[in-house]
């Protein structure tokens, strides 16, 4: 199986590119796999597992050599804009690693592709009025980004795709029945490091509990109710928070732990090298994990939470909330506070019950998160995809045939003439996708 | 001039059918190339209207994909070539919407209510869609409004420059000209003749392939007792001449959308006598300055063959008049492609 | 029978399709059957054009004209051949062959956005096509190979005659070579010109075709040839009347002529009924079918050292060259190449 594999690479930012490093050595060990970069610069590292081509000049040749091309879509527009659009030209399996993707579109259209008018069109098409309304003000400069949130334009994303890639069950729900690709789950694969996590440090009951928070700065990391609950505990030696990663909010957070006392205990890193967060890690009893909203997808940051065999308070939302309860203490989004605060006081009065859960985590980690199955599955799932090009052409000729036919007066003609389209797409191209 | 273009001209193709707007289309390409452009005519299958494929093959022109570049140009002459989507797609009408392409084949049915209805909508949008609709007469471009609401540019195609000055002393025959349609109501002008009071003479010029409209004419030159009094050109290069010669030019089809015939008459500075419902040839004759307008009957017809035998000096008054209208018109390929371009 | 021939209308080319399908029609009328081409404009690009396209000849009607039926629809190219027929016979001329062996070529499906989905889309449709038709031929051994390996799809070749074959005729030997096909990359006159500079005899070609038409490829053989220092020994004519190109075959010493993969080679014919030997290669396709190597010509591996061999032993000796030409002349005379054995496989 010759696979084109379009997804960021280092250096791009690990947020991004981190899942390559996770795939790629058994995506070389069970397929013929190209991998494409949009920039010209990559981690020479990446030639000594596979072939690194430049997505550039006359290469729809060399792509077209392959037998299926798998694209990597992502809601921001510098890293996956050009790997969308590539993938609208030619069909092949999407794997999202976000379910909504409306940044994308809002500035690969707007602002690198100029072409307000396109998204206008596309943002009625799919929403309607409201839709077009919404873009009118973002092209005008009236409305910020995350205003967009309303209008994810998945199925716009995946419209050409002959199968689709979710990591969540919750995106097997929003995907089928839309668009025209055939949706497959497969868990976010993660090449956990022998070395971490097996035997971590705890401290006992009795101990100051040792809190770590990190993340990329654009998810929205729910801080302000942790702070809150921990602004109540009397006794401030109990814990320690550790707050890692870029943050957008860090100035009013810290201001708030200034007036609240709670300089001391709660600290912000700011970005770190990787090795310092895991050594943080390493020395850490339990991780806030708390996104919201989130744009659906998985988080190869909560697999790494779980390679370091850690427990974590994580919202039973999005895909967190398919998470097994016995490895994360969910916290429901309207009852922040509380929630938080009974883990504390359950950590309080049985550490260990914590312990086992963060084992749990690396146990689930090492049995359905191996890179291994996941690159098995994704190669069946781009051998089936070779035999969905014919459907997915019938597909689209019917409905190329249908928006014409549907500005014809009488039904009976339409109808009639809309049979004779799939007869003949049948007879020459066989059964729809 | 601006940059060389890519232009595909197009006609309907009914196989076994001659169809003349062929002429139109060469002689269009021919224009192109000589402004530099690449041109091609390009023929598209009518399809059966009676069948009951007819539909699919409406939706098949409508799907057809032709251009390939943004030089691309698509002149749609008649239909269904104007079906065809194309983003720089130009209308110069040379026969009405859904012009009968001849007489109807024997046992061949017409089109049934419903389907003609779709395909009348079809070719609204599919008008709709082109930058710019021309057509080769007013008389089309009236038509073509009562069939679709649309509305249509006249221009006139060039005809070919004769190189025929008038011979001074004009022949013997008022000219008639036929179109090979089997519009040109030969019975009417035959029985015109037959009432004419002046020994007059009609040439008839027609397809030298036509060997059925001989026949029709001699049968019924011969029932009206016509003998000697009318002859036959065939069409060829030697019309010119014809044209040259003759001391009228009578020409009476019925709604008549081709100007070409009054174009010729006028170019060879010849008065021409149309009946008043002739279209494309009336619109061009001004009664009394350039030529005669009358009602397409045998008496008024008959009355102006008369003055046109008899009054030389006065027809040829009015055929100098026309020419000079003709001249005054100012048709040329250059400014033709102007607009079609544009 | 009322027959059509139905073919495409290329961009801007008239050339070897056209005449055959003229030539056809000719000789279906003389055989007494009212025969009309359609040949109808399309684009092979980008990619969902030829989808739409794929479609768009599907639903069209050939049927009948005027009320009047059409018996038999000869399809000679794709997509012409999906026309729905009931009676539908193809004389195939050539697949399309950017979705085939031409994939990677500078004009080939592979270039496209969505290639690979338009050329399984052609793949199919041409098994449909070829599938429900009445009978599959094609004009050569060659493309019935094509057809048989790429779609396992049988086929019977039926040769067609060249254009005005009586006219050839063969006169005195004046010392040059003839490459009379239209210059583009695939015909391979770069071969021959990187050959010319390596012959020990001093050869003389002289080429035609399209002159200005074949656009930058006849510019960059014309300035190969000013670099290699060929000077007069290369002669580019522009188009010629008929007349002058019988002239030119005649007085040839022998015919150059080393496609790659060619469909059929009417040139190759064209040589032969002028009684001259054909100089061609290995991997030329149908000018093998009529080339015996030794016998009536020279058949050289593909590289510019075979083709200067090949051309330097029949530049050395002319009297076998000349019986090579006459030998051509006797073997397609036996082949009695002519249209009523094409019209009657036609229409079986």
């Amino acid at each position: 199986m010759r696979l084109n594999w379009l997804s960021p690479l280092p250096p791009d930012p690990p947020e991004f590119s981190d899942y390559i490093r996770h795939v790629l050595p058994e995506l070389a060990r069970q397929a013929e796999v190209t991998v494409w970069s949009i920039r010209d610069v990559w981690d020479p590292q990446l030639e000594q597992l596979a072939r690194v081509r430049h997505v550039a000049g006359d290469f729809w040749s060399e792509l077209n050599q392959a037998d299926m091309s798998v694209f990597h879509l992502g809601d921001n527009a510098e890293y996956y804009g050009a790997i969308w659009d590539i993938s609208r030209q030619q069909p092949g399996v999407v794997v999202l690693h976000d379910l909504s993707l409306p940044e994308l579109f809002a500035k690969v259209y707007v602002e690198y592709g100029r072409d307000a008018e396109g998204y206008l069109q596309i943002l009625e098409r799919f929403y309607g009025d409201e839709g077009r309304r919404a873009a009118q003000e973002w092209v005008a400069g009236r409305r910020r980004v995350e205003d967009m949130a309303r209008f994810p334009l998945t199925e716009y994303a995946t419209e050409r795709a002959l199968a689709v890639v979710t990591h969540s069950r919750e995106g097997m729900s929003r995907l089928r029945g839309h668009g025209r690709g055939k949706v497959f789950r497969a868990e976010l694969p993660y090449a956990a490091r022998r070395h971490v996590g097996t035997e971590p440090s705890i401290s006992g009951q009795g101990d100051s509990l040792r809190l770590i928070e990190f993340g990329p700065p654009w998810v929205n990391r729910r801080l302000e109710p942790l702070l809150e609950v921990l602004s109540g505990v009397r006794s401030r030696d109990r814990f320690r928070l550790d707050v890692y990663g870029e943050l957008r909010q860090r100035d009013s957070l810290e201001r708030y732990c200034a007036t609240r006392g709670l300089e001391s205990r709660v600290r912000f890193h700011g970005s770190v090298p990787e090795e310092e967060l895991d050594r943080a890690l390493e020395r850490t009893d339990l991780v806030v994990n708390l996104r919201y909203p989130t744009r659906g997808e998985a988080s190869l940051d909560q697999l790494r939470i779980w390679e370091h065999a850690l427990p974590s308070l994580v919202f039973r939302a999005g895909w967190y909330a398919e998470l097994d309860e016995a490895a994360v203490w969910f916290v429901r989004p309207e009852q922040e506070v509380d929630d938080i605060q009974r883990a504390l006081s359950a950590w309080d009065e049985n550490p260990h019950g914590f312990v086992k859960m963060g084992r749990n985590g690396r146990r689930i980690l090492a049995e359905d998160h191996s890179p291994a199955l996941y690159v098995q599955r994704l190669v069946g799932i781009a051998a089936e995809a070779i035999g969905f090009q014919a459907p997915a052409a019938v597909t689209e000729l019917a409905e190329r045939a249908e928006s014409e036919l549907k500005s014809w007066p009488h039904a009976e003609a339409r109808e009639l003439t809309a049979k004779s389209v799939a007869r003949a797409l049948e007879e020459l191209l066989g059964k729809p996708g | 001039m601006s940059k060389a273009l890519k232009v595909h001209i197009a006609t309907a193709q009914t196989p076994f059918r001659r169809n003349p707007t062929d002429a139109l289309a060469a002689d269009l390409r021919d224009a192109l190339r000589r402004a530099g452009h690449r041109a091609e005519t390009v023929q598209i299958p009518y399809g059966a209207h009676s069948s009951k494929r007819a539909l699919d093959h409406l939706l098949a022109l409508r799907l057809l994909a032709l251009d390939e570049s943004p030089d691309d140009v698509l002149i749609a002459l008649e239909y269904p070539t104007y079906l065809i989507r194309h983003p720089r797609k130009v209308l110069w009408l040379a026969r009405g919407a859904s012009q009968p392409d001849g007489l109807p084949g024997a046992g061949e049915r017409t089109m049934d209510a419903p389907s003609a209805a779709v395909r009348q909508e079809v070719e609204g949008r599919a008008c709709r869609e082109a930058r710019a609709v021309y057509s080769i007469s007013a008389a089309l471009a009236h038509r073509w409004r009562k069939l679709t609401g649309l509305e249509a540019l006249p221009l006139y195609p060039p005809p070919w420059p004769s190189g025929c000055a008038d011979s001074g002393t004009p022949d013997d025959y008022v000219l008639a000209p036929l179109g090979g349609d089997g519009s040109a109501r030969v019975e009417l002008l035959l029985k015109a003749l037959a009432r004419a009071r002046r020994p007059v003479v009609v040439r008839f010029l027609g397809d030298p392939g036509d060997a059925e409209l001989r026949r029709t004419l001699a049968r019924q030159a011969e029932t009206l007792g016509l003998g000697g009094r009318w002859q036959w050109s065939d069409r060829g290069p030697e019309e010119a001449a014809t044209y040259a010669r003759c001391r009228a030019v009578l020409a009476a089809p019925y709604e008549e959308t081709n100007p070409e015939t009054a174009l010729l008459a006028m170019q060879a500075g010849k008065a021409l006598i149309v009946g008043r419902d002739s279209g494309a040839l009336a619109e061009l004759v001004v009664h009394r300055r350039t030529g005669w307008v009358v009602a397409a009957k045998p008496k008024a017809l008959a009355r102006a063959m008369d003055k046109a035998w008899s009054r030389e000096d006065k027809s040829r008054v009015l055929g100098q008049a026309a020419r000079a209208s003709y001249l005054a018109m100012n048709l040329d390929w250059e400014k033709v492609l102007e607009l079609l371009l544009a | 029978m009322r027959i059509v021939i139905v073919n495409v209308q290329e961009p801007f080319g008239y050339g070897g399709a056209e005449i055959l399908a003229e030539d056809l029609r000719d000789a279906l009328i003389d055989a007494g059957h009212p025969t009309e081409i359609v040949a109808i404009p399309w684009t092979g690009h980008p990619a969902d054009r030829l989808l739409a396209n794929i479609l768009a000849f599907r639903l069209m009607d050939l049927t009948e004209s005027r009320g009047v039926g059409i018996d038999r629809l000869i399809g000679l190219k794709f997509p012409a051949y999906l026309i729905p027929h009931r009676n539908k016979v193809v004389w195939l001329i050539h697949q399309h062959r950017a979705a085939y062996e031409l994939w990677n070529d500078e004009y080939g499906l592979s270039r496209l956005p969505g290639g690979a989905q338009a050329r399984e889309a052609v793949r199919r449709a041409d098994l449909r096509a070829f599938g429900e038709a009445r009978r599959v031929l094609t004009i050569s051994r060659n493309v019935s190979a094509r057809l048989e390996r790429t779609l396992g799809c049988g086929s019977l070749a039926v040769y067609p005659p060249p254009r005005n074959a009586a006219k050839f005729y063969c006169e005195s030997d004046e010392r040059y070579f003839f490459f009379p096909s239209r210059s583009a990359p695939l015909k391979r006159q770069r071969l021959v010109v990187t050959a010319m500079a390596l012959t020990r005899q001093p050869v003389r070609v002289v080429f035609t075709g399209d002159g200005a038409g074949s656009g930058g490829y006849g510019a960059e053989l014309r300035g190969l040839a000013d670099e290699l220092g060929l000077g007069e020994r290369c002669e580019w004519l522009e188009w010629v009347p008929e007349s002058e190109l019988l002239r030119w075959y005649a007085h040839c010493r022998a015919v150059v002529f080393p496609p790659l993969d060619e469909d059929y080679g009417f040139i190759t014919l064209e040589a032969m009924l002028a009684s001259k030997p054909v100089l061609t290669c290995r991997d030329s396709g149908a000018t093998l079918e009529f080339v015996a190597h030794g016998e009536t010509g020279l058949a050289v591996e593909p590289n510019k050292e075979s083709v200067a061999l090949g051309m330097d032993e029949l530049w050395a000796d002319p009297d076998r060259a000349r019986r090579w030409g006459q030998a051509g002349r006797r073997r397609i005379d036996d082949l009695a190449i002519g249209w009523p054995k094409v019209v009657q496989e036609l229409l079986a």
